[in-house]
């Protein structure tokens, strides 16, 4: 560290530490008993709430096995039924802040996530860390849905692309291949939420920055949202018709996950529940 | 690996999770509150982010491997809360004129209040993620590879918005002059 860094790390460990000396601990203190309080409400409503999925399951196919039965002969044991939360749980979400808005039904961890953030024209659900390497399949997701209202296409250097089309927005994606900075495969026209889009994954081997979407139209490339490196993206491309702009829908893993399938089959899975409102 | 159960947390948390989150905010509540505050611009939002930190800790509690690790995810999340909430906030930061009459010197090792708050004005000012790195690598002395990591972006990345950061701060403290 030369003299000016010593005088910079001194300055702002001076600032922090006289903010916080004058920060209010009892306050502090109140304010996360009541957060903790509700967490741990929240923890007995799930309780309940799956613990009524069960006995409702449960009577289901008792009912099931009940009535199939042979009259003469008696009932053979019943098997529990336990039914994975993952598998049959999902998180209802609602946008506020996109347009359009949108509803779907994300895997229950979104609920859990240790990063949820809303914006004007974006809702991210992020999983932490996993703190490994590889990751498990089902660690350090994130799911994402952006209105792209202007971005940086990879041709356009620091020139921002505002109302991007459908076309253009589609165009600057798949421009990644040919300019060697990711892979792309599956690639295919279908409709999300009754509107046509196009579905693809896409395996980045370089940051590709501002691509993805840029909130305001100040923002240079490294303040937008884009795709990074050694991360592999399930995405749809939606177009909301000419003169709107597209909504992008994304659920991203490690390059290095050992089952890609099974994220790609998840994404596939809420991306079906999404309809806009 | 855990399972979707593991992953919400039991519903009999041990007694000791909500002791032993309690213990840590009493530890550190007040040094996470100077670093969010370092990254957003008031201290309404820096008690904020650090608030949902030691929330999002509690919640994660039972599935966090090791305890020991605790302090490290409370200062990983309050920098990514203060990060969404800087993001979030959609206004422009106005620019804030530095005070007339500095008198700091960029060699200087020594720092009055008058410096320091003159040039802890300038990092407020420099854009997000050059103000991210700034505070990552001079307040928590991370390295280079470690605020990649943690802001997601390469090394080279860090190493560019570090150099164009602390050049920004220097003429600035030579134009105070």
């Amino acid at each position: 560290m030369n003299a000016f860094e010593r005088t910079l790390a001194t300055a702002l460990r001076d600032e922090a530490g006289e903010i916080a000396m004058s920060t209010d601990i009892n306050a502090g203190r109140e304010a996360l008993d009541d957060k903790l309080d509700n967490v741990d409400r929240g923890r007995r409503r799930w309780l309940w709430g799956v613990g009524a999925v069960l006995v409702a399951v449960a009577a289901v196919v008792l009912a099931f096995v009940v009535t199939s039965r042979p009259v003469a002969r008696p009932a053979p044991p019943v098997d529990r039924v336990t039914p994975s939360p993952s598998a049959t749980l999902a998180f209802r979400v609602e946008t506020s802040l996109m347009t359009p808005n949108v509803t779907a039904d994300l895997p229950y961890w979104t609920a859990l996530a240790s990063n949820v953030d809303q914006g004007v024209g974006y809702d991210v659900f992020d999983q932490f860390d996993c703190g490994s390497s590889p990751c498990p399949s089902d660690k350090q997701l994130k799911i994402r849905f952006m209105t792209v209202k202007q971005m940086y296409r990879p041709q356009d250097g620091r020139t921002m692309t505002k109302n991007p089309s459908f076309s253009v927005y589609t165009d600057a994606w798949l421009s990644v291949m040919a300019r060697g900075a990711a892979t792309i495969t599956d690639k295919i026209s279908t409709t999300v939420g009754g509107r046509p889009a196009v579905a693809m994954t896409a395996t980045f081997s370089q940051d590709v920055l501002g691509l993805a979407m840029c909130q305001r139209e100040t923002d240079a490339p490294t303040d937008c949202f884009y795709p990074q490196k050694a991360r592999t993206y399930r995405l749809a491309i939606v177009d909301q018709g000419a003169g709107r702009p597209p909504t992008l829908f994304y659920e991203s893993m490690n390059a290095d996950n050992p089952a890609p399938s099974a994220v790609i089959s998840e994404f596939d899975t809420w991306l079906s529940t999404v309809r806009f409102v | 690996m855990r399972g979707a159960d593991d992953a919400q947390g039991s519903a009999d948390l041990p007694r000791s999770a909500r002791a032993a989150v309690t213990s840590l905010f009493h530890v550190h509540y007040r040094r996470l509150v100077g670093l969010a505050a370092l990254m957003v611009d008031d201290r309404e939002t820096a008690e904020e982010v650090v608030q949902d930190a030691f929330e999002q800790l509690y919640r994660r509690w039972g599935s966090l491997r090791d305890p020991g690790a605790a302090v490290g995810y409370l200062d990983r999340s309050v920098v990514n809360g203060a990060r969404s909430r800087v993001r979030r906030r959609y206004t422009e930061r106005s620019f804030a004129p530095p005070r007339e009459g500095s008198v700091v010197s960029a060699e200087s090792v020594g720092i009055d209040s008058r410096q320091r708050d003159d040039l802890v004005a300038a990092v407020k000012e420099l854009p997000q993620r050059q103000r991210e790195v700034i505070v990552l690598r001079y307040y928590l002395d991370l390295s280079e590879e470690q605020i990649a990591q943690w802001l997601g972006v390469s090394p080279g990345s860090v190493k560019k918005h570090a150099h164009r950061a602390t050049a920004t701060l220097q003429r600035r403290m030579e134009a105070w002059a």
